[in-house]
């Protein structure tokens, strides 16, 4: 059997070598043997695996076998002699191919650490660089990075060649600018920032845009003090061009924005407030800036910003603010703040977005609550409004509209309120969901005070007599569904099941990713599988038992119209001034 | 076929049942029944009287005293004025001296004890010893007609191969045996019962046997459907055989034929089956649960509001239905005390139609279109008890608002649809498809027509807003009789009637009445109805109930005038 030397020499000499490491023919070959002999044949100048590598394409984003034969060459990189005239040129090819995969991060992090390593290579590959930007642009700025955070003369040519005559050079430069940790280098700053607001003023490029803004931004975060010129520079952009400038710098309040200053805040949520532009298009960076922002401390503001958006934009669902949702229902004190403000909103697209920040249909861990700082809980007009809202909203959710109706009940100050509440919680959830939701209320009720306690146990009482009266009712055979009709509902409803299955395992990840296997018989799934060593292993993967419990309201089967139009005048009910 | 009889014979009660079947019996047999069972009169121990020739022997009196199922120990016991001895008793000692007719004085006497079911052993020798004893004297004799002998006189006089063809036992015994499902069920007993109004068109004799069939085997049927505890096959069959049986009789009741009589009390047979099974079902199935929220709804055992809404329109319907005969009846007798009762009875249906509609909301918005027809019996109760417009208007006003709602929002507006398959898949999206649904529409015009006599000006306003915003489409409209009506009215066999077609709701209250009644007066033919004639009015409305045909207007028109 011919071994991996002889394999790779003979695919060296038939100028093929690149592509045999890039063929299933490496698998049956120890990979680390591979990576040994490739850099032992190039330093004896059997064969030049910097030359071999230099044309390798890669055909497809997802093109696995480009990446196998590039980490060959990475692991190698740290072996080869050769000089850096003779592989930046394949850095940068290998780096262009790989586009933005982690693949290209780790060529970049292997090649810098070699870099780092050779000083003299620093600054020939930073020549080279500045001679053929054209060729080499691309690992400008990552060089920069990796490198200059230790070296105070590589931050400082990074600020020179910003202000290079190539603006491929320019883009690099600035880019390594805003990802510098310039509280190390105070003295460079304030250049820094004089470079950058050079830019803004110098160049229109939408890419020198963007890069200038996160340099600003990253400099005043290190230098408070200075906030007031990233916020003239984000300015001036946002005169200019203010889609572009909103999206960029909404995703750098995503990564960013927690050290962001106050000011440097509220200028850019006013920004996404006022954004004239109307562009729905960026609405998901500005969601996910919002959500980055609601996650920290100073939600506050971004709260109110969130608002207007919703209002503007439509309301918040399973598609439109979703990571603003996730972040609202992470954080239970801001969910309760949240509902209550916004179904007591006149704004129909606040209170309708309350569904949105629920948690799911199943039991939550921390169902929505009213907020009592919120709400003035001697207003019994109020609770009852905000409880109606709250029914029209979050019917559906039985377990947060449970919650937060007995929330409401715990906060009331009069009878009044209290006997109002509790006759909703009465009618509309614990009537409809006897099960495991009015179980949950029981639980929920243990834990209240004496008033609030009566209250709903008085409703629980009259809920339990209610199904007691229905429980007494049997079957009646005369009114019993004939044969015929009893099956063509069955077959009716059967196929609706099947359907929503079938759409439902569309929308799922996990079931779209991977081929499925129908297994007819057994509790257990017994497969074969070869490893990386090639001996074939058995392997048992036992069955789970998914299943999913959902009460449907008694409601929905004998008086759909009559509660969907409650539900309807809920929604749209205004609070009386 | 005969345990089949037997086993009806011996579920009969005495009252209303076995004393009403021995008569048919007999007159089927050939006797005259000159004496029927009546309520607070004295009878002497005689419930049926007949006097003729039986098998070909002589004339004779035939006495009959009866009493429900099996004769035993305790029964004999039994010292009550209302026991067997004390009835052959009666017989011996007051009718026969007194009441036996003068021209039948002469003819022997046969005093017949009439049971459902057996005399017991014990009991036997002790009753036997009795007749021995007590009736004594020239040419009277005394008989035991039991189950046996009941269904042994059934089989050879009605169900003869000759009157009963073999197909028409096959659809009879298939419908026995499928009352629990009671579509089934209904299907086969149609079957026989169009035979048997076919073989009865041969002659006036064998009309009055095909009604005399038809009460039988309804009444076998309700036998059997009160014993699966499932009384909906006999409920839907005694309707049908109600509507055959004076499809039957009309024209012999016009004419005045020599056996009108005997048909009267064939038919009236059939109706006092069919009331009884109504109230059975009302008292058993539907009443405990009346007063209940949402009893009834959940009592279909469906998880499909289609189920729930189709059956509880038609709970309403039918308790309507019992409610307006509760009254005919108090209005056709004279007995000032039937008559507050029968009221009471009615007025209790109407505020069982009430409790119903309160506490099941399904009630609130029909699913099908031709549910007004219960909608308007259920009114008309209302309207007939004279308890004020409240409740119809404030009925007919939810139901315009659900309408209304549903219509704007696409949910389960009402429709057209007949074919539960439709309407199990209804509503669907789409202007075509509300097009489609809501082509045409009695139930908007019945709600104006109510709201009108009603006065109540809002709501018919509100119709009209929904006529000419969502249902400019729709052709509203109404259905009227007409020449062809009386021949196919009880029958539902061919269309008939006519519909005025694009009723305008918007009209003013008294302008959209006066259109009704003009209409009213123009189609004449209602009052021509021979059900409408012979005042049985109430069979015009079970007719439309179960051949789904809109009850005439002509019925509030004229309570108006």
């Amino acid at each position: 059997m011919e071994c991996a030397r002889d394999l790779l020499l003979r695919h060296w000499k038939a100028g093929r070598l690149a592509d045999y490491l890039r063929s299933s023919d490496l698998d049956g070959l120890d990979r680390d043997e591979v990576v040994k002999q490739l850099a032992e044949l190039h330093n004896i100048q059997l064969v030049d695996a910097v030359v071999a590598f230099r044309d390798l394409k890669c055909v497809t984003c997802a093109d696995y076998s480009f990446f196998q034969a590039a980490d060959v060459f990475v692991d190698a990189l740290p072996e080869l002699t050769t000089s850096i005239e003779d592989l930046l040129p394949t850095i940068a090819n290998l780096d262009r191919e790989s586009g933005n995969d982690a693949g290209g991060l780790r060529l970049l992090r292997t090649f810098c650490t070699l870099l780092l390593s050779r000083p003299n290579w620093l600054t020939d590959a930073l020549g080279m660089i500045e001679n053929a930007p054209d060729e080499y642009h691309r690992v400008l700025s990552p060089i920069l990075v990796q490198c200059g955070n230790s070296d105070e003369d590589l931050i400082a040519r990074a600020i020179h060649l910003s202000g290079h005559d190539s603006i491929q050079i320019r883009i690099g430069a600035v880019h390594a600018m805003s990802q510098f940790d310039w509280v190390a280098y105070p003295d460079l700053a304030a250049s820094a920032f004089d470079a950058v607001e050079r830019r803004s003023l110098e160049d229109t490029d939408p890419t020198i845009m963007r890069v200038t803004i996160s340099a600003a931004l990253k400099l005043s975060a290190a230098y408070p003090n200075q906030e007031a010129r990233a916020r003239s520079l984000i300015g001036k952009f946002l005169d200019e061009s203010p889609s572009d400038c909103i999206a960029w710098t909404a995703q750098q309040m995503r990564w960013h924005g927690a050290s962001w200053g106050d000011q440097t805040i509220a200028m850019v949520l006013r920004a996404f407030r006022l954004n004239t532009a109307d562009d729905a298009g960026a609405v998901p960076t500005i969601d996910a800036a919002l959500a980055a922002l609601l996650e920290s401390p100073r939600h506050v503001e971004s709260l109110a910003a969130l608002a207007d958006l919703v209002e503007r934009f439509g309301k918040m669902d399973e598609k439109n603010f979703v990571s603003s949702a996730r972040a609202i229902r992470a954080n239970p004190s801001l969910q309760r703040r949240v509902a209550t403000r916004w179904l007591a909103s006149p704004i129909p697209n606040l209170s309708r977005s309350v569904r949105a920040i629920a948690t799911s249909r199943v039991r939550p861990a921390s169902p929505i609550e009213a907020d009592p700082a919120e709400l003035d809980c001697e207003n019994t007009s109020l609770l009852g409004f905000l409880a109606r809202k709250a029914i029209g909203h979050l019917f559906d959710h039985p377990y947060d509209l449970s919650a937060f109706l007995i929330s409401l009940i715990r906060v009331a100050a009069a009878d009044e309120a209290r006997s109002l509440i509790g006759t909703y919680l009465q009618e509309m959830i614990l009537e409809n969901y006897p099960g495991d939701v009015s179980a949950f209320v029981t639980e929920l009720s243990i834990k209240e005070g004496q008033e609030a306690k009566e209250t709903i146990d008085k409703a629980l009482s009259f809920a339990q007599n209610y199904h007691k009266d229905l429980g007494s009712v049997s079957s009646v055979q005369s009114l019993r569904p004939s044969r015929a009709d009893r099956y063509a509902y069955q077959l009716y409803f059967s196929r609706i099941l099947q359907k929503a299955h079938e759409e439902g395992a569309t929308l799922s990840p996990l079931l779209s990713s991977f081929p499925r296997s129908i297994l007819l018989y057994g509790r257990a799934s017994i497969d074969h599988v070869t490893d990386l060593s090639g001996a074939s292993r058995r392997m048992t993967t036992n069955l789970q038992t998914v299943t999913s419990y959902v009460e449907v309201p008694i409601a929905r089967i004998v008086d759909p119209v009559g509660l969907e139009t409650m539900l309807a005048a809920f929604r749209v009910e205004r609070m009386s001034p | 076929m005969k345990l089949i009889i037997r086993q009806y014979l011996a579920s009969l009660k005495e009252r209303d049942e076995l004393d009403v079947l021995i008569p048919e019996l007999l007159s089927q047999m050939g006797l005259n029944v000159y004496s029927r069972p009546g309520r607070g009169t004295s009878q002497e121990g005689v419930d049926v009287a007949a006097v003729g020739s039986i098998d070909g022997g002589p004339e004779k009196i035939y006495l009959f005293t009866i009493k429900p199922g099996d004769y035993g120990r305790q029964d004999w016991a039994d010292t009550s004025p209302q026991s067997v001895v004390a009835s052959l008793r009666d017989i011996v000692h007051s009718y026969l001296p007194d009441r036996v007719p003068t021209e039948h004085r002469e003819k022997p006497v046969v005093i017949c004890f009439a049971l459902g079911g057996e005399v017991k052993e014990v009991a036997s020798r002790r009753l036997n010893g009795f007749i021995r004893n007590e009736v004594k004297g020239d040419n009277l004799t005394a008989e035991i007609w039991n189950g046996e002998k009941l269904a042994d006189l059934i089989l050879r006089h009605f169900l003869r191969e000759d009157l009963l063809p073999a197909d028409m036992r096959g659809e009879f015994r298939k419908a026995l045996a499928m009352v629990d499902e009671p579509d089934i069920a209904y299907r086969h007993f149609r079957r026989l019962a169009s035979s048997l109004v076919n073989s009865g068109k041969s002659s006036p004799k064998a009309n009055l046997r095909s009604v005399r069939l038809l009460a039988l085997t309804t009444g076998v049927l309700f036998g059997w459907s009160r014993d699966s505890g499932n009384l909906e096959a006999a409920y839907r069959s005694s309707e049908l055989a109600l509507l055959s049986a004076w499809h039957m009789i009309r024209e012999a009741l016009d004419r005045k034929v020599a056996n009108a009589a005997a048909m009267t009390n064939a038919f009236e047979s059939i109706v006092l089956i069919h009331l009884q099974i109504s109230r059975q079902w009302l008292d058993k199935d539907i009443f405990p649960h009346a007063g209940k929220k949402h009893a009834l709804s959940i009592a279909t055992n469906s998880r499909s509001t289609v189920d729930i809404n189709l059956k509880l329109f038609d709970v309403v319907g039918r308790v309507a239905m019992s409610g307006l005969w509760a009254l005919w009846q108090a209005e056709r007798s004279d007995d000032q005390q039937l008559q507050d009762r029968a009221v009471a009875w009615a007025q209790l249906h109407g505020r069982a139609v009430v409790s119903i509609i309160n506490e099941n909301p399904a009630l609130h918005l029909p699913l099908k279109d031709d549910q007004a027809i219960d909608i308007f019996l259920a009114m008309y109760l209302e309207y007939s008890l004279c308890n004020g417009p409240g409740n119809i208007v404030n009925w007919a006003s939810t139901i315009t608002q659900m309408a209304s709602h549903a219509l704007r929002a696409g949910s389960l507006y009402p429709c057209i649809f007949d074919d539960y398959d439709e309407l199990i898949r209804h509503p669907e999206d789409g202007d075509e498809y509300l097009k489609r649904a809501t082509a045409g529409s009695i139930l908007y015009p019945t709600l104006g027509a109510w709201a009108a006599v009603c006065g109540a000006r809002d709501l018919l306003a509100t119709i009209g807003e929904l006529q000419s915003s969502v249902l400019t489409h729709s052709n509203f409209q109404y259905w009227y009789p007409d020449d062809a009506t009386e021949a196919h009215l009880y029958l539902g066999d061919e269309h008939h009637g006519a519909v005025m077609s694009h009723i305008d709701c918007r009209a003013s209250g008294d302008a959209f009445l006066a259109r009704l009644d003009d209409e009213c007066a123009a189609s004449s033919e209602y009052w021509k109805l021979s059900a409408v004639r012979h005042s049985w009015w109430p069979i015009v409305l079970v007719a439309c109930r179960h051949h789904r045909i809109p009850p005439p207007l002509h019925l509030i028109t004229t309570a108006e005038a």
